[in-house]
Formats: C-alpha cells, structure tokens, sequence
C-alpha cells in the first residue's frame, strides 16, 4: 500500500504533502506543550514497532497470510495524534532508509495511512467500545473493527489518488503520465485485496494484540484516557495557513465556465455551456436536452448558501469567503461535538 | 515441521530488513566521492532530481535521469551491487505486475497483438513512463542511502527546518528499531522452537497476537527505561542536536550540478 515515486504527480503529492501539515503540526504542538517528556520516548518505541510489526506475517482464515501496519493499535493505545505521529516517523524512516514507499509520495502515504488511518480507528474503537470496561470483550470487537476499517479507508484514499491520475495528467497524446487507471478500475483493483486480506490483518492483528493486553498488560489500554489532553486546538501557524488558504477560495472564480461534473440544469441549456462541456468532456456527445436526472434532483435541496455565494452579497469573491467560513466553523463545530461525545465515553474502571 | 510457516515468513522479514541496514551502513562508511559530499547538499541534490523525474513529460529525459542514476549507483568502487540488482529486479516486477494490463487497457491506436490482445501506443508510452519514473527514483533513494549515514541525514533534515523533535524521534526509532528486531527475532525462535505439530488457525492467529502483544509490551517497557536515562541525564523536554559542518564549494557545487540537470531534465521533458 505504500506509494512509491512515479504514480502520483508532483501536484498530488504537494497536495497531500500540505494537506497533511496541519495535521503534523497540531501532533507534535501536543507532544511538545500538552504532555511530559515521557512521549518522547514512548513515540518512537511505538513508532520502531510499528515498522517491526509490518514484517509480521499474520495468518488469515482461509490459510493466507497478510500484512498488518500496526495503525490501529497505535492510536487506541496512543490516542489518534501521537498514533499519526508515530505512523508518519516509520512511514518515513521506511522511505528514507529502507527505499519502501516514495519520498515525494510520502505525504500522500502519512495521509493515507498515518493520518486518515489514525482518526478512523480512534474513532471507530471509541464509538464501538463506548464506556465498556477496559476487560469487556466488546473492546477486542471494537479494536478488529477499527483496523480492518482503518486499513479500508487508507486503501480507499490511495485507490482515489492513483484513480484520479489518468484524468488529469496525459501526454499530448492522451498516454497517463502517472498511475494509468481510472477509478473506475483502481478503486475495485485497491479494494479487493484490502477488503480480503489487508484490511483482515490489521483488524485480526489489533484484536489480538488486544486481547493480549487485556489480560496480560491492562494499564497500558488505561494509556490514552488517561494521558491524552485535548487535541484539537489548532497552533497559530496551522490557523494562520488556514486563513490563506480561505482567501485563496475566490481564485476559482478566476476561471470562466463551470468545473467539471458541476454542471448545473442552466448549463444544459445555455448552447455556449454545452459546447464548454463537449470540449472538456474529450468530444463526447451531450444529452440532448437536460439529463432527467440533473432535472428532477435540481429542485430537490436548495443549500442555505446556494452556489457557495449568497445572494444578497455583491461581491462574489466576499460571498465566498464567508462561505468558506461557514463551511470550516460547521467543521469545527462537528468536531467539537466529536470531542465531546469522545469524553464522555471514557472507559470504565475494570 | 509443518504449520509453523508464517513463523519462519515472519523471521525472513525481520532478517531482510537487519541485512539491508546492514549491507547500506557498510557501504555508507567506506570513503569514497559521493560519500564525501555534504549530506545536506545530497538530499537537496536528490529532491530536484526526483522532482525532475516526476514533472518530465517525455521519455528520452526520463531515460537520461534513469541512466545518470544508474551510472551513480554503479560507479563507485565498494558499491553493495548485489543489493542494487536486487533492488531494480524487485522495482521492475512490481511495477511490472501493475503496468502489464495497462498496455492493453489504455485507449489509443493498436502497435502490437499478443494472445489475441491488442496492445496500445500509449499503453506503451504509460508503461515506460511508470518504469523510468519508479526505477530512477528508487536508484536515486539507493545512492542517498547507501553513501550517507543516517545520522547526517538527521542532521540534514534539521539542516532543512525540520523540527529538533521529529529529528530525535527518528534518531531514537531508528535506533530501537534494531533493538525491537532483535527482540522479535528472539520471539520468533523461541515460538518456533516451541511448535511441534501443525498449528490450527485459530492458534496460529492466538500465537501472533501474543507475538504482537510482547512485542508492544517490551516496546512500552524499554520506553520507560529509555525515558528514565533521558531524565536522569537532565532532559527537560527541550532537544539539542549536533550541528552539521559547514557546506564547502565543492558542495553547493553538487547541489549546482543536480539543479541544472534537473532543470534541463524539465526543460526537455516539457
């Protein structure tokens, strides 16, 4: 699963790269400030055993063997950002040292699996295991889960980022230049194995573990709970690149036309948008009139922000930076919602 | 014995990965040209020229990459070739096994049938990019690692703003690394040693979460231990590291040349 350079072009991986930062930078802020000294230490233990456990060969039903990456067990034990930090160090010393995984894909490789991967599994582990008792055999049920979906939802991500290359990157003669298949073929391609026998290891992996822990080391499942303070708190700089890039929203307005596969019932019917479509769509011949689809769902759900641009606003740019405003204080909001339904599941005392 | 299979799969693994550090710290301490260069110099070197690879639009420029990649990794006296062969057979088959059906999935004018498949001009053209981008970015990957020590790659990436923090949690994971290898290595032997009879599936995956399981728990043990010494020598949280030796001439030099092939590189493969 680990991208390796030459499948994703530089833009994806700068993407990636930078859609990764903030989430680095919140990790390690927490580390730093939040908690002791002692994580220094536990991080990268955690981290070394991340990469050792990733060389296990995990029997599967069936008489197959996978691979786990220790993912999920990392953020149940270390909670989901010092989990991501300590993926993302063996993600990196396995691209800087050991050759495996791209350096110029390792963002996409520590959102993919560090990152989304970390978050998934806190999640799906909390959710499931809810108050339970740290012995209850719901939380082994809850950790096998957390990591098949964990390694499912990476899987997914990579799948997407390989899927959307030949749309976007070709020579002149229409050759790929990077990762040569659609999504409608790399995701069904990526999934399958996961689906079967990845994702299978990571969950039968971190069920195991566990269990194992449940009986034999039960203060460390206690670790998390007890240690992790909040982390949401984004730092000054992680705001201050949120607050670029929220101003940079308008620049899409720079551009004439609508975006691909945003096509609204208006376009449809406007003869110059139609055209507009056709030649973005490589010559393919439209409907024609407007598809009955886009007709009927069109008037179904109008958005409280219609078009991203309210209408009672003059300037378009401004209209959709207070769009953008809604939309990330929905997210914060979201999330605080999640944090709080996360502290009110704490485990209970065995 | 039978049933013990992924015991000794897993076994191989670890030694694989214990065999290619040691084979590249071997070859990183020998003096040599390449090894002499700044470290720092070397992983800016490296990132245009892996840049160079992945923005070029046209095959020739990706060829001549490859090819001054290989001269790189070929050239040196002392270099580890058996692990570079190794390297480029295992690049090539995977790439390989995703690329194969491309040739004959990717849409364009037929240049070749076999089996009754038609295979495609830009299925070809998709293919060599893929192997030119996927080979020289691993050979590239292989100079850097096997001319340059990991600790001056640390103290490059620290060169590079990285924060002193993530340094130390890559010097510390790199050196437990080893520590948890050998440990798992014992594990494995142990249980191995222990199994005498076909295993069922069940026990199998019981026997492998408890491998897991120790494994974890020795980790978290040896932090403590680890945290311990940090604290009894006085670390208070803020990380100190060595400073890398100022760049010479002769490395920005380096750094001048990689830009420049890089830059042509681009500039051809537009």
């Amino acid at each position: 699963m680990h991208i390796p350079d030459g499948y994703l072009s530089p833009s994806t991986c700068a993407a990636l790269y930078a859609a990764s930062a903030p989430f680095w930078a919140v990790a390690v802020r927490k580390m730093r400030s939040v908690l002791s000294t002692r994580f220094v230490p536990l991080v990268s233990l955690f981290a070394a055993f991340s990469f050792v456990i990733m060389m296990f060969n995990v029997p599967l039903p069936g008489g197959t063997t996978g691979h786990a990456a220790g993912v999920a067990i990392a953020a149940i034990v270390l909670g989901p950002w010092l989990g991501m930090l300590a993926i993302t160090i063996a993600l990196t010393i396995q691209a800087l040292f050991f050759g495996d995984g791209g350096i110029l894909a390792l963002g996409a490789n520590s959102f993919n699996i560090a990152i989304a991967g970390s978050l998934v599994a806190w999640a799906v582990y909390r959710l499931i295991s809810g108050g339970s008792a740290i012995s209850s055999r719901r939380r082994v049920l809850a950790a096998g889960i957390a990591g098949y979906a964990a390694m499912n939802v990476a899987a997914f991500l990579t799948a997407v980022q390989f899927g959307i290359q030949p749309a976007l990157f070709q020579d002149a003669l229409g050759s790929p230049l990077y990762a040569p298949y659609p999504l409608t073929i790399a995701v069904p391609a990526m999934m399958i194995g996961h689906l079967t026998i990845a994702g299978l290891a990571e969950g039968l992996v971190t069920a195991a573990i566990l269990a194992w822990l449940q009986k034999s080391e039960p203060s460390i499942l206690g670790m998390e709970s007890r240690s992790a303070a909040p982390g949401w708190q984004l730092t000054r700089r992680a705001w201050g690149w949120m607050a670029i890039l929220l101003l940079l929203t308008p620049l899409g307005l720079l551009t004439a036309g609508s975006a691909w596969g945003s096509w609204s019932a208006d376009d449809f019917r406007d003869p110059a948008a139609r055209q507009e479509i056709e030649a973005g769509s490589l010559g393919a011949d439209l409907p024609a009139g407007v598809p009955a689809g886009i007709e009927r769902f069109s008037s179904l759900w109008t958005a409280p922000v219609s078009d991203y641009a309210p209408g009672f606003m003059r300037s378009e740019a401004f209209g959709y930076i207070l769009s953008a405003m809604f939309g990330i204080g929905l997210i914060i909001a979201s999330t605080m919602l999640l944090r709080r339904f996360a502290g009110s599941a704490e485990p209970a005392a065995d | 014995v039978a049933g013990r299979g992924f015991l000794e799969r897993s076994l191989d693994g670890l030694l694989r990965a214990s065999d290619h550090a040691l084979r590249a710290e071997r070859a990183n301490e020998r003096p040599g040209l390449i090894q002499r260069i700044d470290p720092r110099a070397k992983l800016v070197s490296l990132l245009a020229l892996l840049l160079a690879g992945a923005l070029s639009r046209e095959i020739a420029p990706l060829l001549g990459l490859f090819l001054l990649a290989a001269i790189l990794a070929l050239v040196p006296r002392g270099s580890p070739r058996a692990g570079l062969m190794r390297l480029w057979a295992l690049t090539f088959l995977f790439t390989a096994v995703i690329v194969t059906p491309a040739l004959f999935l990717t849409p364009g004018p037929a240049v070749a049938h076999f089996a009754g498949l038609e295979m495609t001009a830009t299925g070809a053209r998709t293919a060599a990019f893929l192997f030119l981008r996927t080979m020289s970015a691993a050979t590239f990957g292989w100079v850097l690692i096997t001319t340059t020590p990991w600790s001056s790659i640390l103290g490059a990436l620290r060169s590079l703003r990285v924060p002193a923090v993530i340094v130390l949690i890559l010097q510390m994971t790199y050196r437990y690394i080893f520590v948890l290898l050998q440990s798992a290595k014992d594990l494995l032997v142990a249980a191995r040693s222990r199994t005498l009879r076909k295993l069922d599936g069940e026990t199998r995956r019981r026997v492998a979460g408890g491998l897991g399981g120790t494994l974890l728990s020795r980790s978290i043990d040896l932090s403590r231990d680890v945290h311990a010494a940090m604290i009894s020598r006085g670390f208070q949280g803020d990380v100190r590291l060595l400073d890398v030796p100022r760049a010479g001439l002769k490395d920005w030099a380096v750094v001048a040349a990689a830009i420049g092939v890089a830059a042509t590189t681009v500039m051809i493969g537009r």
